[in-house]
């Protein structure tokens, strides 16, 4: 049925009229009965389109005085999430540097040991055949001392430059640790959405689409309950701060390092 | 110190565990053994062998403080001495760990150097 036009007794008994009128080529009286059904029929729309207009400026309402929005929109959700993610992608960039620098300092002791062994495997070769005068033997032993005191200490520098690189891959958990808490967030947040979506299908007057939804639709009453517990036992578990980021700590209670950490432990009789 | 001492090291990632155990090759101590939450840390526990405890806070599944209260509440494996190494540096986490009887607290990131030092210091208390 057309939504614009009620078509009862009264509409059916004109529109008889116009048919007989017509037919009897009575100009005026169509025209009087046309104009009279076209009223009727615009009557019908306005009232359609008034209810229309009250609805949308209900749901705007209620999407402007729901606090989940504002919430979203200014509230420390998104701002954290970026904040968060522009210390990840210091850290990444810090740990990277780190770690180029590390392997490009050490390069030049490979090199160095790597060249010192070379030359002396092949005058040791030239010994072994008996093929070196014992003047030439004698520098051969100086360079060797000289050689393996260098060597010892390049491997020992080496295996420092190892250990940093290892340090820097830290950056792994702690970086980890603060993406899986903006995913954390972005679940909230699809969460608080669906709410929404929810609340505002209500507004329009379609209960009906709540209604035919079961228990494995996201927009369904039961399955949005299911949700906000599951978001309640993850906020719970999440109360732990993990790394610190920069910009987003209260800093009354968090401390600033490992000395002040140490400092607290001792005064607790550690 | 007992250089072969069993060590427990607990961490949901898998990187710091290879850095924690890494720094203790350095520092000697080859005899480590891994787990990647409290839940999967209980029973390498409950085995038996176990000389000393490493572990995070954050930790899916079972957390590092509640693995800590778990091991002082067991008779079998209340005097292990238990160092936790976390990014969690909240006052009140440390003083909450400090309560449940924790013996040593590096907070991430850190250093080997600091590695050395707590574990120095922990063993200390317990041989001196």
């Amino acid at each position: 049925m057309s939504k614009g036009i009620k078509i009862d007794e009264a509409f059916i008994k004109r529109a008889k009229e116009l048919v007989t009128n017509a037919e009897l080529g009575k100009d005026e009286e169509v025209k009087s009965i046309l104009d009279e059904l076209i009223t009727m029929k615009e009557t019908s729309l306005f009232q359609e389109l008034g209810k229309l207009t009250r609805d949308v400026h209900e749901t705007f309402k209620a999407f402007r005085t729901d606090s989940r929005i504002t919430e979203l929109a200014e509230g420390g959700g998104m701002a954290d999430a970026k904040e968060r993610l522009h210390y990840v992608v210091t850290m990444t960039q810090q740990a990277a540097d780190a770690t180029m620098g590390q392997i490009e300092d050490a390069i030049p002791l490979c090199e160095s040991i790597t060249g010192g062994t070379s030359e002396l495997l092949s005058s040791w070769e030239r010994f072994t055949q008996k093929q070196m005068a014992a003047d030439e033997f004698r520098q051969l032993s100086k360079t060797l001392k000289v050689f393996l005191e260098s060597a010892n200490n390049d491997s020992k520098t080496l295996m420092s430059h190892l250990n940093e690189i290892m340090m820097a891959q830290s950056y792994q958990d702690l970086t980890g640790q603060i993406i899986l808490k903006v995913i954390k967030l972005v679940e909230d947040i699809e969460d608080d959405l669906i709410s929404l979506i929810k609340l505002s299908s209500k507004h329009l007057g379609q209960e009906i689409i709540s209604d035919s939804l079961d228990e494995n639709d996201p927009l369904s009453d039961s399955s949005l309950k299911k949700q906000s517990s599951e978001a309640d036992n993850k906020k719970r578990k999440s109360s732990l701060d993990g790394p610190v980021v920069p910009g987003l700590i209260d800093e009354a209670e968090t401390l600033a390092g490992q000395d002040e950490v140490d400092d607290l432990l001792s005064s607790l009789g550690f | 110190m007992n250089k072969d001492m069993k060590i427990l090291i607990v961490d949901d990632f898998s990187t710091m565990r290879r850095i924690i155990k890494n720094l203790l090759r350095d520092l000697g101590f080859t005899n480590t053994v891994e787990a990647d939450d409290g839940t999967t840390a209980l029973p390498i526990l409950n085995a038996g062998g176990i000389d000393f405890l490493v572990t995070d806070w954050n930790m899916p599944g079972m957390q590092g403080i509640d693995l800590l209260k778990h091991v002082r509440a067991d008779d079998k494996l209340s005097t292990m001495p238990v160092l936790m190494v976390t990014a969690e540096q909240k006052r009140e986490q440390i003083i909450e760990a400090a309560q449940a009887g924790v013996n040593g607290y590096i907070v991430k990131p850190f250093t080997a150097a600091t590695l050395k030092e707590k574990i120095d210091k922990i063993f200390e208390r317990i041989d001196g």
